[in-house]
């Protein structure tokens, strides 16, 4: 499981939207294929029957009542990078 | 010569739900807000900030699986859809997956008079995006710059799958039809097509007719009107048939539909690969429905359209037209079942010929049977009664009733400022009808003579002299019963 | 001012009969960060300004007389992945630098219902990612018993803090460790309650299945009195949970006679420093005079924790951290040209090192291909785990253990090697992987006279045996009063 290679994490920086320069990638390469191969202990476990736990706890969700919770004025520009027209503004999505 | 190719369709429909509020979190959903105003720092993905499940928003989906024959399932499952778009605030969508709320139910349509059955596979709740506003350019494609409106980020939807059971737009068209009408019926959503609030994505492929394997599909998308369902599905058919008789191959992807062009065009990759990373979404905890919970909204199942147009039909004796008027009109259904129920002495078929006529006719322009009629169904009926019992004339009625609309007066106070309502006391009406006929004694000869028109002649001054108030009926009787002694 | 080292109750005791004004002791609080913080580094940013407003307003209430609770007034750090509105909460990032919280977490606003001071937002690691605050984007917090070594991480500005006198109390975050360790490498008590216990709102995710806020605290006491102040179900939190409230004091000065503490084997061999272990050995001597029952137990479930953890924490980090894209809030590249570029750049330059690795991780074991072979064998380990701690749990009372395998290490000692560094967690991680209560607590001292930790893991929700363990401890021994030497020279 720890042959990780520089095209699975080419894939991976990929999906992760980060940028990485070269001399990076290569450390990062390492150590994630020594944490990977610690990791191959978990092979050793059987547990073809055993029910997954996404969580800690056993209970059912929260829910909410649908009422309307007025909202104070958020100073979104204040954290907005950029702001125009009450709304947050990006650079051209193609190109 | 007979068609080559049959096409098998599957629809997915993402349905807004009618909840006040986003499914995570306490902002309104309302349509039109002020941008960016309708946010919070749940639906903004502001850093620490966690989602906590609408309830309603879960009873609406419930009702909705309900409607459409499914399973109701005691677990279901939210998990993580990860992709980057400035118009998806935490970088990932909550949606269900592994897990949804509903499993395999059924939907039946009507095509030319035969009922055919849909199979439905899932329903699934998940939150919206916001919207991007591209600057400098009329789409996307060219756009300098792009603004980020997130205030229809995590609103409600259900994603309502159905089995590749569609053979013709037709078909396809009438789903739809069907399916909006159900939603909009049960109250889980407004059915606005152009607004948004119910959204297409056609599943399509071909293959020979007579074949039992599917073909590789196309998922078209952008169909926002009944009109483009039909013309999307007929410019896919064409796409794809030419290309398979070119001898090509079908790729799948996922195309956008024009409807200025009529044709569809691949769509520009969301920037990733295809890799959504779906995993169960650890701020919330699987959603557990009792037994006790799902028989509670079953029971409370508000009627389905085939059962009140069975019901109007058959137990009213409305006509199929009018029925299914009342259906698409919520508002107006909603004013007729509340007249009926104060309307136990007048028939149901007269109180609908005013509902869907005269009253529908005022109503129009004026925003219909919304929430700003303040016409209480109660003085509704007793216009009608007043009509019954031969107190006030139809044409009467009609002319009280934008004052009634405009005031919701009592009609017994209307008719008395209006000077009384008809009058049906014979007494006074001989008294008219004698004066009438002293006055034109040349028309009472031609009467007489078998001009038997030019009675209305009589009648008409009768109507005249009584400021329109004589019960037209009863001033023809007499008139002919003056004449003829 | 040497009322800056006494406990939190006794100095609500003080402010209470007017001894001390609120005033005076945030006075002297600064006045000791002033003195020591260049040296200490805990603090990212103060909260001077509403610190001061607090502060007067309890003088205001307790001279007229007004019934306040017992830890009013009290100076209180927070780590700085908790949402404070109006103040930076940076998570010491550079993505999140210039980042102002507009709403308070929920325990912010239960600790100024409750009338504790906030003074200011402590270093962490890089969004909680790391043992040692060295992964801070701004600067390593040292650790106040020996300033060349690290306070423990990733809560090490809080827990720093607490020791040398610059706060009271503190607030940190627990995913793997990250309020236990550092309590053992500083000497004080942290604990991190069960998952569900204290609502998760406002605190900046990391692994949200595993994410728990915890105070550090300098005796066990203080510790029961502060989690009745934020614990409690939260309707902003879908994980907290519904639970009737506790009154976390009922648990002290209780006997602990018949207590039965179950000891691992696995946590007591040669992955654990010498030092460490004897002090762990004395520490439950004491437990036996007190009538405990202590047993060696089989329970080998702590490197497999490590690896499923390694697994969990990064995979929900991934998409945790998605949200730091530069559009809303945080940092954004100046030389994006366009959207992907937006993305990619600012993630980039806006996230250090050991925060990219992690969403690297995450991403990884997520991926198609590999989910079934990473992920989801993870969550099935952890039904494991959380099946043996059951079984655990029906023979024992408690499971102690040492809480780091070392004392603190020095600077730059662990930070070439990630799994030196991911195993420095094994003793801590398992217990936020079945959701369980653990407290650490000081139980003596190394050769080079630093601090060692006793962790005491509790079943879920039964924090109450996990305090009444360390009180009883607490009552007879005195290694929570000792003080490092740079406090010594303060007063």
């Amino acid at each position: 499981m720890s042959d990780l290679s520089m095209q699975d994490l080419d894939h991976v920086i990929k999906l992760s939207h980060l940028e990485i320069s070269p001399s990076r990638k290569d450390m990062y390469l390492k150590k994630l294929q020594q944490v990977l191969g610690y990791m191959d202990q978990l092979k050793r476990l059987n547990v073809d029957d055993v029910k997954p736990s996404s969580h800690a706890i056993n209970q059912s969700t929260r829910l909410r009542e649908d009422v309307v919770v007025p909202q104070p004025d958020l100073p979104l520009e204040l954290n907005a990078p950029q702001w125009e027209a009450h709304s947050f503004r990006v650079p051209k999505i193609l190109g | 010569m007979s068609p080559k190719y049959e096409m098998v369709i599957g629809l997915e429909v993402h349905a807004q739900l009618s909840t006040n509020t986003k499914l995570f979190c306490g902002c309104s959903t309302k349509f039109g807000a002020d941008v960016n105003t309708n946010v919070c720092p749940v639906c903004l993905g502001m850093p620490g900030a966690l989602p906590v499940l609408n309830r309603d928003a879960v009873t609406m989906a419930v009702q909705a699986g309900v409607a459409l024959n499914c399973d109701i399932q005691h677990e279901s499952v939210f998990a993580r859809k990860n992709y980057f778009y400035p118009d998806l605030p935490k970088g990932y969508q909550i949606s269900q997956f592994e897990l949804p709320v509903c499993l395999g139910g059924s939907l039946d349509i009507e095509v030319d008079g035969a009922v055919k059955r849909i199979g439905i596979t899932r329903i699934h709740m998940e939150e919206d995006a916001g919207k991007l506003l591209h600057q400098g350019a009329m789409g996307i494609a060219d756009s300098t710059y792009s603004l980020v409106d997130l205030n229809r980020a995590c609103t409600p939807l259900i994603e309502i799958v159905s089995e590749p059971d569609l053979r013709s737009a037709a078909e396809a068209r009438a789903y739809v039809e069907t399916l909006r009408q159900i939603l909009r019926t049960i109250g889980v959503n407004d059915g606005n097509l152009e607004e948004g609030s119910l959204r297409v994505d056609i599943n399509i492929s071909l293959r020979h007719v007579g074949a039992t394997q599917f073909g590789t599909r196309c998922e078209v998308k952008n169909v926002n009107s009944f009109r483009s369902i039909d013309r999307a599905i007929a410019s896919e058919f064409i796409r794809q048939q030419e290309v398979l008789e070119s001898g090509g191959r079908i790729v799948q992807q996922t195309r956008n539909y024009h409807d200025d062009t009529q044709t569809t065009t691949p769509l520009r990759d969301k920037e990733d690969a295809h890799d959504y990373r779906y995993f169960p979404e650890p701020d919330l905890l699987p959603l557990l429905l009792t037994d006790e919970r799902i028989q509670s909204i079953r029971a409370a199942m508000p009627e389905l359209p085939h059962a009140i147009c069975r019901r109007y039909q058959q137990g009213l004796g409305l006509t199929r037209a009018d029925a299914d008027i009342l259906i698409e009109e919520i508002g107006m259904r909603r004013f007729f079942e509340a007249c009926l129920a104060c309307a136990q002495d007048i028939s149901p078929k007269e109180i609908s010929k005013w509902v869907i006529g005269d009253l529908n006719a005022l109503l129009k322009p004026k925003g219909g049977f919304g929430p700003s009629l303040s016409l209480s169904p109660e003085y509704f009926v007793k216009l009608i009664r007043l009509i019954s019992s031969g107190a006030l004339s139809g044409k009467m009625a009609k002319e009280m009733l934008p004052q009634l609309i405009e005031t919701d007066q009592d009609p017994d106070v209307l008719m008395a400022n209006l000077g009384g309502g008809q009058i049906s006391d014979e007494s006074t009406l001989l008294e008219i009808v004698r004066k009438v006929i002293s006055e034109n004694l040349d028309v009472v000869e031609k009467v007489k003579s078998g001009k038997t028109a030019s009675a209305n002649f009589l009648m008409g001054q009768v109507m005249k002299q009584s400021q329109g108030k004589a019960k037209p009926d009863l001033v023809m009787s007499l008139i002919l019963a003056e004449i003829n002694t | 001012m040497k009322d800056l080292f006494i406990s939190a109750i006794e100095l609500g005791k003080r402010l209470k009969n007017r001894s001390l004004t609120c005033r005076q002791i945030v006075d002297a609080t600064y006045q000791r960060i002033d003195a020591v913080d260049h040296q200490v580094k805990a603090f990212i940013s103060l909260m001077t300004e509403s610190a001061y407003i607090q502060a007067d307003a309890v003088d205001r209430l307790l001279d007229a007389g007004q019934e306040l609770g017992p830890l009013a007034g009290v100076p209180i750090a927070i780590k700085d992945n908790i949402c404070t509105k109006g103040y930076r909460t940076t998570c010491s990032s550079k993505m999140l630098e210039n980042f102002v919280a507009p709403y308070d977490a929920t325990v912010m606003t239960k600790l100024h219902q409750n009338h504790l001071i906030s003074i200011g937002k402590t270093n962490l690691d890089e969004f909680a990612m790391g043992s040692s605050t060295e992964n801070s984007a701004f600067f390593t917090t040292r650790n106040p018993w020996d300033l060349e070594r690290v306070p423990g991480g990733s809560s090490g500005g809080s827990s720093a803090a607490v020791v040398c006198g610059e706060a009271f109390l503190s607030l940190g975050s627990d995913t793997g460790g990250s309020i236990r360790q550092p309590a053992a490498f500083c000497g004080i008590v942290g604990i991190k309650p069960s998952y569900g216990r204290i609502s998760r709102y406002g605190l900046v995710a990391f692994a949200s299945s595993l994410d728990q806020i915890g105070p550090f605290t300098r005796t066990v006491e203080d510790a029961a009195h502060i989690l009745n102040v934020i614990c409690g179900p939260d309707p902003m939190d879908s994980t907290s949970a519904e639970l009737p409230p506790v009154d976390f004091s009922t648990a002290l000065g209780k006997d602990i006679k018949g207590l039965r503490i179950g000891v691992p084997k696995e946590m007591m061999g040669d992955k654990i420093a010498d030092d460490v272990r004897q002090a762990i050995e004395q520490a439950l001597d004491v437990y036996r005079s007190l009538g405990a029952i202590v047993e060696f137990v089989d329970f080998d479930m702590f490197d497999y924790a490590v690896s499923t953890y390694y697994i969990i924490a990064p995979a929900e980090a991934s998409a945790n951290l998605a949200r730091f894209d530069g559009v809303r809030y945080g940092y954004r590249s100046e030389s994006a040209t366009n959207l992907r570029e937006m993305y990619t750049r600012s993630r980039g330059e806006g996230f250090g090192p050991e925060v990219q690795r992690r969403i690297l991780l995450g991403t990884y074991v997520l991926s198609s291909g590999y989910y079934d072979a990473y992920y989801l064998r993870a969550q099935k380990v952890r039904t494991l785990i959380k099946n043996g701690f059951a079984d655990f749990f029906s023979r024992y009372d408690v499971m102690m253990t040492p809480t780091s395998p070392s004392v603190a290490f020095k600077v730059g000692d662990h930070s070439s090697d990630p799994m030196a560094m991911y195993l420095a967690d094994i003793a801590t991680i398992p217990a936020n992987m079945a959701g369980l209560p653990g407290m650490s607590i000081p139980c003596g001292f190394s050769r080079d006279g630093l601090p060692v930790g006793l962790q005491i893991l509790g079943k879920a929700y039964d924090e109450l045996t996990v305090l009444k363990a360390g009180d009883a401890y607490q009552r007879v021994t005195n290694f929570h009063l000792k003080q490092p030497s740079m406090n010594q020279v303060a007063s």
